[in-house]
């Protein structure tokens, strides 16, 4: 496949590293000079130096017979005026970055395959995790015999009111995330369980009901 | 710069370097020629005094900085050229202009030859063939020095990792190495049959890539093809990077074999052959290309009667030469390889001008200072390539034998096809051979320093 990806950032270089390492030809556009002859010395993609908002570079970047456009610079504006000019010269793929939530039906409106936002993603991702009940079905996650579970504390069970370190989980289990209220917590090592938490946990299969023992008074 | 600082370094060299000329006088003892004893002595005792008292006289203790570096090796090969004059006149029996055209061909490694090899003493072959040896293994010693930055030699080539923490440390186990061919040089060549004497003389200039040999047909002597297969073998060996010699001894064969300027040396001589095939054998095409490419200048056969374009494509390996960090002159492929990529860019650049280019190809990466520096050099070279030719075109050869001779020489190669030299064309040559050994800017910088001291 051919992909142009507009934004040499943390995300745009990765992107392209990871493309062209997978035998896609990719041509990446980047503003800032230096940048983009240190990205060309090296990555194995061919790099443009210019504007991703303008025609004309996208152009020299061959839109034309391009098949996906990934936008992907830091800043919302630039890249909805990126989106705009390249749906405006070819029907291809457009995938964006953006980062504000207002922004994203414009981005739709506008002809825009698919909204990407890095910031968000992970909180929504954890958060349909959460609020589906119980087990969050991940194939990614079943195909290495894990589950992904979400228990509540219960008064008076063993592991209320203690420290995260200081609960023997079992070894193949790992607590990633606390619901308390309407706040996600990250858990530190010293954050303490607190009656109602909603726990989310990583855990083996087969060590699935014992955890759920440890939860309950 | 200063005068003191350069002329006390040079001195400090000079004394160092006087003991060479001990070495052909075991070679005259063994030979029973007494007679050209004193004159061998006579170089080193000149030598040494002088360079004890230059060494004296302007005694400094400030350190030699790298401009100053430039004027003492240009100094040095210069020097050391004209004191070997001496035993080529009065024991080989030339004029001083002949003498000083054989001794800067031998220190240069570059191979051309006005004796008559035939008649002259084996302490003056000896001479000449160490003079290579000692020569070629300067040039790599300095361009592992860092004293020609232009030429971004062995640093590039590995990301800036040296062969071992010090200059000093690299140097020993660049001369090891070269001393462990050398002697492999000389198993080979005997096993080949070739006789003694001349298997140590080829074993020593071919590592050298220098090409001065034991007799006026050069390796056609032999009418061999088994020593010509060696000798092609110990040629290629001088033309590739010691420092991957080094990886390559070390046990770091990937390392060997995937270097880009030893599988484009490879790759150019099959072209070149491919090239050659139609109009001449394969035996001559191969052996010769062979020379050529890696700035050896060995024949087997007379190349005056080869065709224009035979020629011609010769002159561009001789342009070419081998690897950076080896024995060889010429632009050196590294710098072949940037040229040409820059080329290729550019028109790229032309057609799309926004696209920006990786400085790399494939294990070799470069920076912009250097890309300029390669330009420079190619462009400099090409002008006194040019230069040469046309003084030597005054004195009556054809256009294309001129520009064969003064490539040969610039590239310290030693292939002729012009057999008989006024003083014009002589002097021409030997300045080529001086400039092409090193690597032009040295002696630039050496003639302005001189200008301005007026």
């Amino acid at each position: 496949m051919k992909i142009i990806v507009i934004g040499g950032g943390e995300i745009g270089s990765r992107l392209t590293r990871l493309l062209s390492e997978n035998k896609h030809d990719v041509v990446l556009v980047e503003i800032i000079n230096e940048l983009c002859q240190e990205l060309a010395d090296n990555l194995n993609a061919t790099l443009i130096h210019g504007d991703g908002t303008k025609p004309d570079v996208l152009e020299e970047a061959g839109i034309e017979d391009a098949d996906a456009l990934v936008v992907a610079t830091g800043e919302d504006e630039t890249n909805l005026l990126s989106c705009l000019v390249a749906r405006e010269m070819s029907s291809l793929r457009i995938i964006t970055r953006a980062t504000k939530e207002e922004y994203k039906k414009i981005f739709l409106k506008i002809g825009v395959n698919s909204i990407v936002s890095p910031e968000t993603s992970t909180v929504d991702q954890l958060e349909a995790m959460i609020t589906e009940p119980d087990v969050v079905d991940m194939a990614l996650i079943h195909e290495g015999n894990l589950e992904l579970i979400e228990l509540e504390v219960e008064k008076k069970s063993n592991v209320m009111n203690k420290p995260i370190t200081k609960i023997e989980f079992p070894k193949e289990s790992l607590v990633v995330a606390i619901k308390r209220g309407e706040k996600f917590i990250i858990p530190e090592e010293e954050e303490k369980l607190m009656a109602g938490d909603k726990v989310v946990i990583i855990v083996r299969k087969t060590l699935e009901e014992k955890i759920r023992g440890m939860f309950k008074p | 710069m200063n005068t003191k600082v350069i002329l006390k370094s040079v001195g400090t060299c000079l004394k160092y370097a006087s003991f060479v000329f001990l070495i052909p006088i075991i070679i005259a003892i063994i030979y029973g020629e007494f007679f050209a004893i004193p004159y061998f002595f006579l170089s080193f005792l000149i030598s040494l005094i002088l360079g004890f008292a230059l060494e004296k006289i302007f005694y400094t203790d400030r350190g030699t900085r790298l401009d100053e570096g430039f004027v003492i090796i240009a100094l040095i090969w210069l020097l050391i050229a004209l004191l070997s004059t001496i035993p080529f006149v009065f024991v080989g029996g030339t004029n001083f202009i002949d003498a000083l055209f054989e001794s800067m061909s031998a220190w240069t490694t570059t191979g051309f030859s006005l004796l008559d090899l035939e008649s002259v003493p084996q302490s003056i072959l000896f001479w000449r063939s160490f003079g290579q040896w000692i020569g070629g293994i300067g040039i790599v010693v300095l361009a592992l020095s860092g004293l020609f930055k232009t030429s971004n030699t062995l640093y590039i080539m590995e990301g800036h990792e040296r062969i071992k923490p010090n200059v000093i440390n690299a140097v020993k186990t660049i001369w090891w190495i070269y001393i462990f061919y050398t002697i492999v040089g000389i198993a080979l060549l005997l096993i080949a049959g070739m006789p003694p004497f001349d298997s140590v003389n080829h074993a020593m200039t071919g590592i050298a890539t220098g090409g001065m040999g034991t007799h006026a047909e050069s390796i056609g002597f032999y009418n061999s093809q088994a020593i010509e297969i060696v000798m092609m073998f110990i040629m290629i060996l001088g033309a590739i990077s010691f420092f991957m010699h080094y990886q390559l001894l070390a046990g770091r064969r990937k390392k060997f074999f995937k270097d880009i300027q030893t599988i484009t040396l490879i790759l150019l001589i099959i072209l070149a052959v491919l090239l050659l095939l139609p109009f001449n054998p394969l035996r001559d095409s191969v052996f010769h290309a062979v020379s050529a490419i890696t700035c050896s200048g060995f024949g087997i056969q007379n190349l005056i009667s080869w065709s224009d374009y035979s020629k011609s494509l010769l002159i561009i390996l001789m342009i070419f030469g081998g690897a950076a960090g080896s024995t060889v002159g010429g632009l050196k492929l590294n710098r072949v390889l940037i040229f040409f990529k820059s080329i290729f860019d550019n028109v790229r650049k032309l057609i799309k001008p926004r696209l920006v280019f990786p400085r790399r190809i494939f294990n070799l990466i470069y920076t912009e200072d250097e890309l300029q520096a390669v330009l420079k050099f190619t462009g400099i070279y090409i002008f006194f390539l040019i230069l040469g030719s046309f003084i030597l075109m005054s004195q009556g050869h054809s256009a294309i034998n001129s520009l064969f001779q003064v490539a040969s020489a610039q590239g310290n190669v030693g292939l002729s096809v012009v057999p008989d030299l006024s003083i014009i064309s002589k002097l021409t040559l030997i300045f080529n051979m001086w400039i092409g050994r090193l690597e032009i800017w040295a002696v630039l910088v050496f003639i302005t320093f001189i200008l301005r001291r007026r």
